[in-house]
């Protein structure tokens, strides 16, 4: 399909009615020469007068043909290919629901029969197998991709449970259609029977209120999770007798060694920014794919080492997590205190520690409504999905072809002109 | 024979003068430079003396001087200078079709000064110079005179020609062309007849014992037919018209054209009359050249 980058110029079309015009005015009235005698043109054969209306038409028509590319040229063109390529129906499974149940088997049979290609809902679509479910799959990303590997205007049949877990981002606005067939979850390992949590907060008397804040939210989070957190508040030089699977470090000083080493033996530590040097931050934060609520205040400008699980608007990171033996370091560069974040006012508050305080592998899943999960659908007329064939050196090439073709001609007809 | 700068004979630069007898002089003075005297020795009964010559067999008895018999008791022939000059009319074609112009010249204008060159030089070897100007069936005659108020009075009617109509059928050039003494007729005109009107006034006249010269004159175009694209052709005498593709027609054209003029050249020799072809873009040299040397045949055959 031909795009025009500025159709506008198409108007000069009408400047092909400038060679037509001359064509006709300087055609009627044709040339009279008065001579003596015509009685030697008398035995010309009268058909020559029909052969100049044929030749003349010819040679305009090859003029207004360049005009006409010349227009187009200006009017930018270029080949779209999306309209070439036919819609196509994609079943896509999400990995792991095949093992389970004969009414999936059955759709996915029907679905084949009318003509969809089953696929699997997993990073470059396979072709569909028994593969096992990946619990960090997040399926609006897998579908957008799948959006753009079909032509617009093409069907995607989704069969994948209706996860909260995998349902990250926002929601995706499709050139497709989709259909989402919810299927049942897949099963999670068995959640064991939460251990308690044995969490010690070690505070500097100048961050008492930092500490009041985590205790806060780590209350919250007793109270909403039921899960079961024994919380004691140490004083700093209490780090040799502290048995603890959680601890916060919430002193300008680095932690002692006696942490670290609880740390690397499988328990997970929270520093909070020990610099001095903070600087005023504007925005919002943001938690690993979506953004807060939250408004940061003042951070340090150095970052911290590790995978960022918090970040700020310009994507430095505010929390990372690195691995130090069996257990985690997680590095907080911003303090736990409202004239640092207002975080800790807000309600995110517990539910980010209830994601510290438990890995997110074991998270459980979370049904989703059906008219939640299921991305919107563009109206046909969208952007191109792929990048249109520029047709601007062709069109070149034809107009120089046209003209020397157009020249060939005009000499050509013309052996004893000057 | 020599000539002065060939740009004096250029027809379009002398009519550009706008004035006949100036451009008429200019053309037969570049010509006439170095032109011996038009008095050629002969026999006959002329004034003036030029010599004695032994009596050869067949010669005239009556040019035989007696006197001189009577001295030296041979005979001799007295031969005297004669007369040369002869009666020359111009007959000038100005019938319509002569008004065809070729890059700005007309056709009429190229021969009205040729006309008036002729008329010159005619009138410097002692000539009586006439004019027949045929314009339809406005024809304006001059009787042959030798005076310098004819001359200019033929140059006066020349530039007062303008050209009208067809040419007339001989019974309406009779009056004026058959009258008076016999002489050297030069006839110009672009030979575009309806029949064969004109080669039939040029027949009559040689049939009244005239020494007829025609002169043909043509447009370099008509000659050469550069035309290119659809034209429409339109022919000056008739208003007929005919459009033709010109590159289409060219070749036929052309061979048509030199069948043509081959016929009318032997046609008029056949007559017989002496024919010069002219093409409006050349020199006049050419022109007077032919003129002088048929003058001089009539002169001596007289």
């Amino acid at each position: 399909m031909l795009g025009l980058a500025t159709p506008l110029w198409l108007l000069g079309l009408a400047s092909l009615a400038l060679p037509l015009a001359i064509h006709f005015w300087s055609r009627r009235p044709s040339r009279v020469a008065k001579v003596g005698s015509i009685r030697l043109l008398r035995s010309a054969p009268p058909a020559t007068t029909r052969s100049l209306r044929l030749q003349d038409p010819w040679l305009m028509l090859l003029r207004m043909t360049i005009l006409a590319l010349i227009v187009l040229l200006l009017a930018g063109p270029s080949l779209e290919r999306r309209r070439v390529e036919s819609p196509v129906t994609w079943a896509l499974v999400a990995p792991g629901s095949g093992a389970r149940g004969g009414g999936l088997r059955a759709r996915l049979d029907s679905l084949a029969a009318t003509g969809a290609e089953i696929r699997l809902l997993a990073a470059g679509f396979p072709p569909a197998g028994e593969t096992d479910a990946d619990p960090e799959a997040n399926y609006w990303a897998l579908l957008r991709e799948a959006d753009r590997a079909v032509p617009p205007g093409s069907h995607l049949v989704v069969l994948a449970p209706l996860d909260r877990g995998r349902l990250r981002g926002t929601r995706p606005t499709l050139a497709s259609s989709v259909t989402w067939i919810p299927t049942p979850a897949p099963p999670v390992p068995p959640n064991p029977l939460a251990p308690e949590r044995r969490v010690a907060i070690f505070a500097a008397p100048t961050r008492d209120e930092d500490a009041r804040y985590l205790l806060a939210g780590l209350r919250a989070v007793g109270l909403a999770d039921g899960a079961r957190l024994s919380v004691q508040r140490l004083p700093l030089r209490d780090t040799a007798s502290v048995s603890a699977d959680w601890i916060a470090w919430l002193a300008p000083a680095p932690a002692p060694g006696r942490l670290e080493f609880l740390a690397a033996g499988g328990a997970t530590l929270l520093t909070e920014a020990a610099d001095p040097r903070a600087q005023a931050a504007e925005g919002r934060i943001v938690f690993l794919e979506r953004r807060s609520a939250a408004k940061l205040h003042r951070r340090p400008p150095d970052l911290a080492p590790g995978a960022p699980l918090w970040t700020d608007e310009a994507g430095r990171p505010l929390l990372t997590v690195e691995a130090v033996g069996r257990g985690h370091r997680l590095r907080l560069t911003t303090r736990l205190h409202p004239s640092w974040t207002d975080l800790v006012v807000r309600p995110e508050m517990p539910l980010e520690l209830a994601r510290l305080l438990h890995p997110p592998a074991r998270e459980a899943s979370v049904p989703v409504a059906l008219s939640q999960a299921a991305p919107h659908t563009r109206e046909a007329a969208g952007g191109p999905s792929r990048p249109p064939i520029d047709l601007h050196w062709p069109l070149w090439t034809v107009i120089l072809l046209t003209v020397a073709l157009e020249r060939r001609l005009a000499l050509g007809r013309r052996p004893n002109a000057p | 024979m020599t000539y002065a700068a060939p740009q004096s004979f250029d027809p379009r630069i002398l009519t550009a003068l706008r004035n006949l007898p100036l451009a008429a002089r200019t053309a037969v003075d570049g010509f006439m430079f170095g032109v011996h005297p038009s008095r050629i020795p002969g026999p006959g009964g002329g004034l003036e003396f030029s010599q004695y010559r032994s009596y050869q067999p067949g010669d005239d008895l009556r040019h035989i001087d007696w006197k001189l018999f009577g001295r030296s008791d041979r005979y001799f022939v007295r031969q005297s200078e004669i007369e040369t000059s002869v009666t020359v009319r111009l007959v000038v074609d100005a019938s319509a079709s002569m008004s065809a112009e070729d890059d700005g010249l007309s056709l009429f204008d190229y021969a009205r000064l040729l006309a008036a060159a002729l008329a010159l030089l005619a009138h410097r070897q002692g000539d009586a110079v006439g004019l027949t100007a045929v314009a339809g069936d406005t024809i304006r005659s001059l009787p042959p005179r030798r005076h310098q108020q004819d001359l200019q009075r033929l140059f006066y009617t020349l530039e007062q020609v303008t050209p009208a109509g067809a040419w007339p059928p001989w019974q309406r050039l009779e009056a004026h062309l058959a009258s008076g003494v016999r002489g050297l007729t030069v006839v110009i005109s672009d030979l575009h007849e309806r029949g064969d009107e004109i080669r039939a006034a040029a027949a009559r006249l040689a049939a009244l014992r005239h020494e007829v010269l025609v002169l043909h004159v043509t447009t370099r175009r008509e000659a050469e037919f550069d035309y290119t694209g659809p034209v429409v052709f339109e022919e000056l005498e008739t208003g007929h018209r005919i459009e033709v593709d010109a590159e289409a027609v060219r070749d036929e054209y052309l061979r048509g054209l030199d069948r043509a003029w081959r016929d009318l050249s032997r046609a008029i020799q056949e007559i017989p009359a002496a024919y010069h072809r002219f093409r409006a873009d050349e020199p006049l040299a050419e022109a007077l050249r032919g003129f002088l040397q048929q003058r001089a045949r009539s002169s001596r055959e007289r």
